[in-house]
């Protein structure tokens, strides 16, 4: 007889226990797809320095050209323009996209013309 | 067979999980927060280094300014700039700021030579044209009086030197002596007044600097420190480096055991003691003095600003295996006044450039050039005007990156010498 109720009681336990587990492991799982999906952590991480490096390869160059290069699954758009600032002085303005257009990182810097 | 006690067991277990799950998200959330913390400071390092690139670009038109400007004029990328002379070079600090958070960084720049400095002798002319003797060699361009160089003998020296006597052009010197930029000279001019007390940032307001500090720096960020040398908290100092101005309305003779850099010393006189070794510039009215076996190392300066006509000796002297990189240069406010002399001894040696608006006796070594109006060769015997002895100045032995001041003609493009 005791053992018989003990059997009972571990079923309504295991399926209680089941509920319990499932809704945790969803909810948490929920939480994180959702922080990385906003965040696009590795990506826009990755992206900034890809252009980092594109800076320093375009001031060590002195590649004062506006382009797009193609780069892993990613496109960096690199526009050269004049600064307001002075006549010496260019604006070099980065941006990074992933295939759907999505623009991950900026980057921009002022530098001397003939440096 | 499940145990009675399973949904304790799963409680438990559902409870280290959540913890776990709550951990991860609390470590995403901080990971986010400290990403947009870096894109901040990674765009105010961009800031700063457009903020030096402009400092850079802008035409000089005054030697201290302080500016506050809009980089991509959208109101979110602002830096400012604090601009003024550091001696005869100019030293600017540019902090950019944003989101609470604010970086700065403090450069000193300077100005190449143009070509009307950028030679290995600059005369004026007159009637004597050079004379060389001894194991002389020359090389680079040569700005001489009759455009002519010719080997002699001097107290017994015969010209042994390489048989092209000298290796460069060879143009005829222009009547006049070398032009000094008016706005450093009145810089200079203001720092030998000795007016240090009257300023707001004189040492001895800063009662909290504690003498038993063994060295004192201060940044370039910050207001000069103005100290004078007979400051008791200086007795044990034992280094001073940074925004800081050492003055001293007596001859000085600076102890070896103060080690400086970047600073400027005023004084009448200042004797730099044997082996002493250091970074700064050097101003003073009367002398100075450089000892055997005393290194000052790029960028050094040592000014003689001659201003009174009582002073018939003013005078630079760099002793046997002294060495200095940077600027000397013996001015004086006299017009035609002969009496200004550097002296440079044998195996003493100058990287950059020498420049005096009287006579140079080089005996020694010049990785540079060296400009004046004569060069006087003082022999047991006699004294001869325009001539040169056991001398070795070689222009092309200078540093490609050597970066002067607009003391000397210089080219208008400015350079940055070292980040402070």
């Amino acid at each position: 007889m005791v053992n018989k109720k003990i059997k009972a009681s571990s079923l309504l336990e295991t399926i209680v226990a089941m509920v319990i587990l499932l809704t945790v492991f969803s909810i948490s799982i929920l939480a994180i797809q959702n922080v990385l999906r906003s965040v696009q952590i590795g990506n826009k991480t990755y992206g900034y320095f890809l252009l980092q490096e594109e800076l320093a390869k375009t001031l060590k160059n002195k590649q004062y050209i506006s382009e797009e290069i193609q780069k892993d699954n990613f496109i960096i758009t690199k526009d050269i323009s004049d600064s307001p600032l002075s006549e010496g002085l260019l604006i070099i303005d980065l941006k990074i996209a992933c295939d759907s257009g999505t623009v991950l990182s900026t980057l921009r810097e002022t530098v001397m013309k003939d440096d | 067979m499940i145990r009675a006690s399973a949904l304790f067991i799963v409680i438990v277990i559902s409870f280290l999980l959540a913890s776990i799950t709550s951990g991860i998200v609390y470590y995403t959330f901080y990971y986010k927060v400290q990403l947009a913390n870096h894109a901040v400071y990674h765009r105010l390092v961009h800031n700063l280094n457009s903020g030096i690139a402009y400092t850079l670009s802008l035409a000089e038109t005054s030697s201290a300014y302080q500016k506050q400007i809009d980089l991509y004029n959208e109101g979110s990328d602002s830096v400012k700039i604090d601009a003024k002379l550091w001696g005869i070079f100019n030293i600017a600090s540019v902090e950019a700021y944003g989101k609470g958070i604010a970086l700065k960084k403090a450069f000193m720049y300077g100005y190449a030579p143009s070509k009307e400095s950028n030679v290995a002798i600059y005369l004026k002319n007159s009637d004597k044209g050079l004379r060389i003797s001894g194991n002389t060699t020359i090389v680079g361009t040569c700005y001489l009086p009759q455009g002519t160089v010719k080997a002699a003998n001097v107290d017994g020296f015969t010209y042994q030197g390489p048989s092209k006597l000298i290796n460069g052009e060879i143009r005829q010197s222009p009547d006049s002596n070398i032009r000094l930029n008016s706005s450093v000279l009145s810089h200079i001019e203001e720092l030998l007044k000795y007016d240090f007390l009257n300023f707001p940032d004189h040492f001895s307001s800063s009662p909290n600097e504690s003498s038993e500090k063994d060295s004192l720096i201060r940044s370039f960020t910050d207001s000069t420190w103005y100290i004078s040398y007979a400051d008791a908290r200086l007795t044990d100092c034992m280094y001073l480096q940074g925004n800081i101005v050492l003055y001293s309305d007596q001859p000085i003779r600076l102890r070896n055991t103060l080690s400086v850099k970047d600073i400027i010393i005023v004084a009448p006189s200042i004797i730099f003691s044997g082996k002493y070794q250091g970074t700064l510039q050097a101003f003073c009215t009367d002398s100075i003095v450089v000892d055997s076996d005393v290194t000052l190392d790029y960028p050094s300066t040592l000014v003689l600003f001659k201003k009174n006509v009582v002073n018939a000796s003013a005078k630079i002297h760099l002793k046997e295996r002294s060495a200095v990189s940077g600027i000397v240069c013996a001015y004086s406010t006299l017009t035609n006044d002969d009496h200004i002399h550097v002296q440079v001894n044998k195996g003493a040696l100058v990287k950059g450039q020498l420049y005096s608006s009287g006579s140079i006796d080089c005996q020694g070594t010049i990785y540079g050039g060296m400009i004046c109006k004569t060069t006087l060769l003082k022999t047991n015997t006699s004294i001869n005007e325009n001539y040169l002895l056991n001398t070795t100045i070689d222009l092309t032995k200078r540093s490609t990156y050597f970066v002067g001041s607009n003391l000397l003609p210089a080219n208008s493009k400015k350079k940055v010498i070292k980040y402070l």
